[in-house]
């Protein structure tokens, strides 16, 4: 498991009020979580705090499961570091 | 000239009596009392009746701050009120309440900076009488937004009508009163809460009317993150103009736009979520009112005591955010429920 799935996973199951266990990358936000629109916007600027990133809203439209989020945050931190 | 100590030296807020629940909606449209609840944390909203429009909730709110502070209607000198839906487009529903009132000496006008409004009305109102220009200022916070939603739009649920007032005066030199605002807006990100037609781009007409353009326009996600980051960057950027931190604060009053709101951003600023003064699920989004309602019923619920460190934020269309830092100096001689008109 990742250090960014792991960070990440802490977020959803405080955003959503759920166990930890409950959580696995192929888990869907909306379907599988109950997460509202609501809920993803807050997970989404928690992990721009988190993480350091920034993800638009067409960007965080697009990602359904616990493990495209962690993937696209991944790849976002990679970007930043071979950036700078 | 030597800058004057400020104050609110009165407060006074009014509702609609009428009273449109969860329960009444889901008799109306296709939608349930507890969809609502969870993504709003709205129970009731107040609306005016056919007949009502936004000085019917302002005057008695004006009258009831005005007999806080002991002062009469000649005595005002200024009234500046932060409304979006003003009795009529012209004249201003400042000048319309400053007739029934009968403040024969006052000068009157609006500030539409929607639900931020009325923390903007307040800075200015707080320079008018720190510079000594004014003795007696009155700040109104009005809107009855329910004219103006569509219904049938879940968009709407959110929403109430109100109205608050606080009066302004020089106070002693030692006290602190108001200390310090900030003030943002981004017009380049106006389009994602709007009211398209009525004014002069596309005034009223049959074709705006068939066209649906007298509906507010609110795209959820847009909005909801630019809220969180708002309350976020007025409550650090006003903290950041004094020598307090964000523990020093006693409590916060936040422009009430839907309770989602405050858990995430009482996490970011590490606060525990009771900081912030929460009365939507009675009064809804009440626009300009909801945060001298909420300054009024924390006074009279005893939430906000003289001496306590306060900090108003507030967000809403424009873009504008508002942020205001004070020491609260007043106390009434007796608690009121709001009024209702």
């Amino acid at each position: 498991m990742s250090d960014v799935f792991v960070r990440f996973r802490q977020m959803v199951a405080a955003v959503r009020g759920i166990d930890e266990d409950r959580i696995t990358p192929e888990s869907r936000l909306v379907e599988d979580l109950e997460a509202d629109s609501i809920d993803i916007v807050e997970l989404m600027l928690d992990a721009e705090r988190e993480f350091g990133i920034s993800i638009e809203k067409q960007e965080a439209q697009s990602l359904r499961t616990v493990g495209e989020i962690v993937s696209f945050i991944e790849a976002r931190l990679a970007e930043q570091s071979t950036s700078s | 000239m030597k800058r004057r100590t400020v104050g609110i030296t009165g407060i006074g807020a009014c509702i609609p009596q009428q009273i449109l629940s969860n329960a009444d909606l889901e008799q109306r449209h296709r939608v349930s009392d507890q969809w609502i609840r969870r993504r709003t944390g709205v129970v009731e909203r107040h609306v005016c009746t056919r007949e009502q429009a936004t000085s019917d909730l302002a005057v008695p709110a004006a009258r009831q701050a005005l007999a806080a502070a002991g002062l009469q209607p000649e005595e005002l000198q200024f009234i500046i009120t932060a409304t979006m839906t003003p009795d009529h487009l012209w004249p201003s529903a400042g000048s319309t309440i400053q007739g029934r009132l009968g403040a024969a000496n006052a000068g009157a006008c609006d500030l539409n900076a929607a639900c931020s409004g009325f923390v903007y009305a307040l800075a200015v109102g707080t320079q008018l009488v720190r510079s000594g220009l004014y003795d007696n200022v009155l700040v109104i916070g009005a809107d009855v937004i329910s004219k103006f939603v569509d219904w049938t739009d879940p968009n709407a649920y959110l929403f109430g009508d109100g109205a608050g007032a606080v009066v302004l005066q020089p106070i002693a030199d030692q006290e602190e009163g108001l200390i310090d605002f900030m003030l943002g807006s981004d017009g380049s990100r106006g389009d994602i809460l709007q009211l398209p037609a009525g004014g002069s781009r596309r005034p009223s007409s049959h074709e705006t009317l068939d066209q649906g353009l007298h509906k507010p326009v609110m795209d959820g996600y847009d909005t909801f993150e630019f809220a969180a980051t708002a309350v976020m960057d007025s409550i650090e950027k006003v903290l950041a103009k004094t020598p307090y931190s964000i523990e020093d604060v006693d409590l916060i009053v936040p422009h009430q736009a839907n309770q989602r709101l405050f858990r995430p951003v009482a996490k970011w600023l590490g606060i525990p979520v009771d900081k912030f003064f929460v009365n939507i699920e009675r009064y809804g989004n009440t626009v300009a009112a909801s945060v001298p309602i909420g300054l009024y019923e924390a006074v009279h619920q005893g939430r906000l005591k003289k001496g306590h460190l306060v900090v108003l934020t507030a967000f809403g269309a424009g873009l504008t955010w508002a942020g205001a830092i004070l020491r609260w100096t007043y106390s009434p001689n007796e608690h009121h429920e709001i009024l209702h008109s």
